[in-house]
């Protein structure tokens, strides 16, 4: 059975605002998303080359090391190259020979180089390294780039579609020209030889074994690395890691897997730009290949490469346990225990609709571990193990977290990192053990949750580091939320995020109370911060209660009551915007022929209408008030005022222009966005509900003798009738629709009116009627 | 209506049906055998080919090369060609097969389909010419979406042009759920569909349940085959995979696996009927054990087979088609003997 601990009710519903904080850090220019983490690897201190390994805490994602390969090994070869030239050489120079020169552009250097006052292009005649002394080392170095450019497109070639010219005359492509790639290859074997450094020897060697390899020749390519193993190795460059992997590509191909795994082992710890490619290739098949890979470990830091590999691959606390026992002192152990800490953060933490944390995928065998380093303090960071022991210890809910905490911090020497996050665990243990019945209940974290709650970190990594900070803080507010919902004090329970949905009950009315209060408690205080609605806007919740009721006298009445409208209302406070008001939504009095959600200007408003202007709730309860008392005071024109109440009645629907009205209260309107016509819907009363409409339309149609009113009345009421059939559409039913009685009312009775033709124009489903009847 | 009432109705129409079901299974018309080869290297030793005569088999799937979209180029590329040895000859008829990935379609423009297709034409034409591989029929393998159904069915008409041409045939692979919803996938414009009778169900790690073939899910969507307009032949399963399971949670799977692949006490001990428990963290067969994951084997037995063959004769119309298996494979075949084939490849049981 799936347990959960930690607060957090299926049905919590964070806050908007820590919603949209947490949005917006995850937002941040970081690039990662959002991490369900705790724990921010940076707190390791790790070395840089591994930042890569820590953007996602997803088990699936071996750390996100693809990067830009192709421009850090350009910039890591022009480096070499720049070093071949004693850095006398400029770089932009040796770019432009390496990366753009084309042959001829080469063979008109190398003839420089021979002869003075070769006549060259001006592009050239300024080339750095027709300066450089030592002609020979020049020459080598051209010659070489003659070479490696002739071999580059059957390195770089990809095997695309055969051209139609290819199959009419049968021939080959380069991709599969082996006769081509072996002379080119017997060449560059003879320049091994005539190279006069193992500098550019090496690199010829790597040419030649990537012919082999592209020709598909493995065995000669296996050969002709261990024959240059020596001079291969000699240099701890990137061509050397390149050799290996060309090798690891051909053992791949011969079946031979353990070498293969080993090579990789090696390149991914000693080659940045070719980590990725590594790790994808690394695929031991069977325990013996594995077994076999190790044994071809020439010493225990090799051994720790393949565990760590093996780390990143499959299983980080095997990894762990055996790079312990080999060094302890490995400091791949530390980003290894980051990685194990991260997944399995990722498999225990949700962030769906809050911060959940489930203990039932804890790996308790990582916790032993972990307390064990500690306890030794043999490894390299001590204060990294401590720290970690502190957060599984608190996150397996045992109590004696803060003793690892503290001694994280004193073996840290207050590294200010770990002072932060050692101060997040103590923060959610603290409010965790907190009793929600103590009077003071509160107190002694009011402080610590306004520190977690600023975005300042002393690091000011607010995109990174703080949003760690920002996922503790969530789950500390919700934490607080369940306490006081299990308590029965609903109302703070709502303030700190959980809302169970339209608030009819007393609850807004005691969060009023609160506000209401002169000596409010420091918990009541931040309370309402969190909750950051103002008093305006609980009262306009409370009146949309009212309103969706049609008890449109008692919602002005609670307006007035609570002396929220007027000159001092939320409609012009810029704290409440969102809230209170809802200027972006059309005249709900005024009809269109569509159904139109914040249509406001763009539709045309029908002549004799009132002015397309937007209304609050509370105005529409004003006016639906005075449209009752006109029908008392002014029957003659009844038929207008029921017809204004009807579009009234209508717009406050799901379906009407107007339907913002309900879409603040609560969060509800999550629901009503995504599922108009679900199953899921509404405990808002009357929001699908065009009845009242209806009847409304119904009234004026039949007490106007305007015709065109009539048949404006008997659409709209048609538009209520069709609503109706979507929402009971009967099972199996195929087609677009079943038309009512008004649609047919409208062709037969009013056919000859000016509305009808718009209507015509603009109304498909009408003109499907006609079309099909 | 009463329920008894009921009852009696719905009792009435099971016995009805059986009738109709029983009284239509018309005598079988001889199939044409054929097999899916489906392996990059195509190489057929004399020991295989005479395996392949003594069941009759006259017919070779053989997968070409995938289409696919690449990351890397940014392109739609073919990928995983299919070399052949330097034996080959042309004992059997050969079908070349294309699979075309939805990302490929997803990524080319519609107005580049045309483009695409000269390319895979030209590729398929280049394999079979460099490999003097004769061929009647090519087919199209694609499991398309709503999203991709223009751009594929665009494709097949360009082939089915080309191919009609060329007085060869184009076919294409169904799945069975595109039989049951045909309305709403729509019917590829080909002459003939490969019906795949196999994958039915969801990979999941519920004991006993075969996700390859079982008779509950095969029945949910068996009814439609008969009215579906293309003329059907039927692929049926003749391999079995090993469902990697850690924590409830399905992390992978073993191709090609069988029940003594985990007959090493050291390694694994028996969880219950084809389930396996791992005793310690260790690789097998590219995968990385931890102590306690599980295995789920499923497989696909001569009986299971003959079921499936039997179902699906059931619902077909009687006429004459390719019953193919896939895939020629020793490792399963060796359980199959000639009879078993020939009630299998006869649709009968």
């Amino acid at each position: 059975m799936k347990k959960k601990i930690k607060t957090c009710a299926p049905y919590l519903l964070l806050s908007i605002i820590i919603v949209a904080a947490l949005i917006g850090l995850a937002c941040g220019d970081m690039g990662p998303d959002y991490v369900a983490s705790f724990v921010s690897s940076d707190v390791a201190h790790l070395n840089g080359n591994f930042d890569s390994f820590f953007i996602s805490s997803d088990p699936q994602d071996h750390g996100g090391i693809g990067f830009d390969v192709l421009s850090n090994f350009n910039n890591i070869n022009t480096g070499e190259w720049a070093g071949y030239f004693d850095g006398k050489v400029k770089n932009e120079d040796l770019d432009y020979i390496i990366y753009k020169a084309r042959l001829g552009e080469i063979d008109s250097l190398i003839f420089a180089v021979k002869k003075s006052g070769y006549p060259l292009d001006t592009s050239l005649r300024n080339c750095s390294i027709l300066k450089y002394k030592d002609t020979k080392k020049v020459s080598d170095f051209l010659f070489y780039m003659g070479y490696a450019k002739r071999c580059e497109p059957f390195a770089t070639q990809i095997s695309g579609w055969y051209d139609e010219d290819e199959v009419k005359a049968r021939k080959d492509s380069i991709r599969s020209d082996t006769k081509r790639m072996l002379t080119l290859a017997d060449k560059g074997q003879k320049q091994v030889t005539n190279a006069g450094s193992d500098f550019i020897k090496q690199r010829y060697v790597f040419q030649v074994l990537r012919l082999y390899f592209m020709s598909g020749d493995s065995d000669k390519c296996i050969n002709y690395y261990h024959q240059n193993e020596k001079l291969i190795q000699s240099i701890g460059n990137s061509i050397r890691f390149r050799c290996m992997g060309y090798l690891a590509g051909a053992d791949l191909k011969v079946g031979n897997i353990a070498e293969a795994d080993y090579l990789y082992s090696q390149i991914f710890a000693g080659c940045v730009p070719m980590r990725d490619a590594a790790y994808t290739s690394f695929h031991p098949q069977e325990d013996s290949d594995w077994n076999q890979s190790l044994a071809l470990a020439k010493n225990d830091s090799e051994k720790i490469n393949l565990w760590f590999l093996l780390g990143v691959y499959a299983d980080p606390l095997g990894s762990m346990q055996e790079i312990y026992k080999i060094n302890p002192k490995s400091e791949l152990l530390g980003l290894m225990l980051m990685r194990g800490i991260n997944q399995l953060e990722g498999q225990s933490i949700d962030t769906y609709g809050g911060v959940h944390i489930s203990t039932d995928r804890m790996n308790n065998n990582l916790l032993d571990f972990v307390i064990t380093v500690a306890a030794k303090e043999n490894s390299e960071k001590p204060y990294l193990w401590n720290l970690c022991a502190g957060y599984l210890e608190w996150i397996n809910g045992k109590t004696d977290y803060d003793k690892y905490l503290d001694k994280a911090k004193v073996e840290s020497a207050g590294d200010s990192l770990v002072m932060e996050e050692a101060r997040y665990i103590s923060i959610m243990g603290k409010v965790q053990a907190a009793d929600v019945k103590d009077k003071n209940f509160g107190n002694n974290f009011l402080d610590d949750l306004a520190w977690l709650g600023s975005k300042h970190t002393v690091e000011k990594k607010e995109d990174f580091w703080g949003y760690r900070k920002g996922t503790a803080f969530a789950w500390v507010i919700e934490c607080i939320a369940q306490k006081y919902h299990e308590s029965g004090n609903r109302a703070m329970a709502y303030c700190f995020g959980l809302q169970t949905g339209f608030a009819h009950s007393g609850v807004l009315d005691t969060i009023v109370q609160i506000i209401n209060k002169q000596n409010k408690t420091p918990m009541e205080v931040y309370a309402l911060k969190i909750l950051a609605k103002s008093k305006y806007d609980i009262v306009t919740m409370q009146a949309e209660g009212l309103v969706y009721d049609y008890k449109f006298k008692e919602a002005v009445a609670l307006y007035q009551r609570e002396h929220v409208v007027g000159s001092d209302s939320a409609e012009t406070s810029e704290d409440n915007d969102g809230y209170g008001h809802w200027n972006d939504v059309s005249n709900p009095f005024v009809s269109q022929i569509n159904d139109c959600f914040e249509c406001g200007d763009s539709v045309p408003v029908d002549v004799n209408e009132p002015k397309d202007e937007s209304l609050n709730l509370y105005q529409f309860a004003q006016g639906m008030l005075a449209y009752q008392d006109s029908l008392k005071t002014d029957p003659k024109n009844a038929a207008t005022y029921y017809y204004r109440m009807a579009n009234g009645y209508y717009n406050m629907t799901y379906f009407g222009s107007c339907r913002g009205y309900f879409s603040d209260i609560g969060d509800q309107y999550v629901h009503v966005w995504f599922g108009p016509y679900s199953e899921q819907d509404y405990s808002i009363p009357n929001v699908l509900d065009c009845k009242m409409a209806e009847d409304y339309y119904v009234k004026a149609m039949n007490l106007t003798k305007n015709a065109e009113l009539k048949a404006k009345c008997c659409f709209r009421a048609a538009k209520c009738e069709h609503n109706y059939f979507y929402l009971n559409i009967p099972k199996d039913f195929k087609g677009d629709f079943i038309a009512g009685k008004y649609f047919a009312m409208l062709k037969t009775d009013y056919s000859k009116t000016q509305y009808y033709k718009e209507i015509i124009k603009e109304c498909g489903y009408f003109r499907t009627y006609l079309g099909n009847k | 209506m009463s329920m008894s009432r009921r009852k009696y109705l719905n009792g009435c129409l099971f016995i009805v049906t059986l009738i109709i079901a029983v009284s239509c299974r018309h005598p079988r018309i001889n199939a044409d055998k054929a097999f899916y080869y489906w392996r990059s290297n195509f190489s057929l030793s004399e020991k295989d080919k005479s395996y392949l005569q003594n069941v009759a088999v006259s017919k070779l799937y053989l997968h070409f090369f995938d289409v696919s979209w690449n990351d890397e180029y940014n392109k739609v590329l073919p990928v995983d060609e299919i070399k052949f040895d330097s034996t080959f000859t042309n004992t059997f008829q050969y079908v070349p097969v294309v699979f075309i990935a939805n990302k490929a379609l997803d990524k080319t423009p519609l107005d580049s389909i045309d483009e695409l297709s000269r390319h895979i034409l030209n590729e398929v034409s280049h394999i079979a010419g460099a490999n003097n591989v004769n061929f009647k029929e090519l087919q199209f393998d694609c499991d398309w979406t709503d999203g991709t159904r223009r751009k594929y069915f665009d494709l097949l008409t360009y082939f089915h042009k080309e191919m009609n041409q060329a007085g060869k045939l184009l076919s294409a692979t169904i799945r069975l759920h595109q039989i049951k919803y045909a309305e709403k996938t729509g019917v590829p414009p080909v002459d003939r569909g490969m019906l795949m009778f196999y994958n039915m169900g969801k990979i999941n790690s519920v004991p006993g349940y075969n996700s390859i073939y079982n008779t509950r899910d095969a029945n949910n969507y068996a009814s439609h085959i008969a009215s579906y307009p293309l003329p059907l032949d039927i692929a049926l399963p003749v391999f079995g995979w090993a469902i990697c399971v850690r924590e409830g949670k399905v992390t992978g799977i073993i191709e090609k696996a069988v029940d003594k692949d985990f007959s090493d006490t050291s390694m694994f001990s028996s969880g219950g009927t084809d389930i396996f428990v791992s005793h310690k963290a260790f690789f097998f067969h590219g995968k990385y054990f931890m102590k306690n994951d599980t295995v789920k084997l499923e497989q696909v037995t001569p009986d299971l087979c003959k079921s499936a063959a039997e179902n699906a004769g059931r619902y077909l119309k009687d006429e004459r088609r390719t019953v193919t298996l896939f895939d020629y494979d020793s490792i399963y075949l060796t359980n199959y003997d000639k009879k078993d084939l020939e009630k299998i490849f006869s649709l009968s049981n």
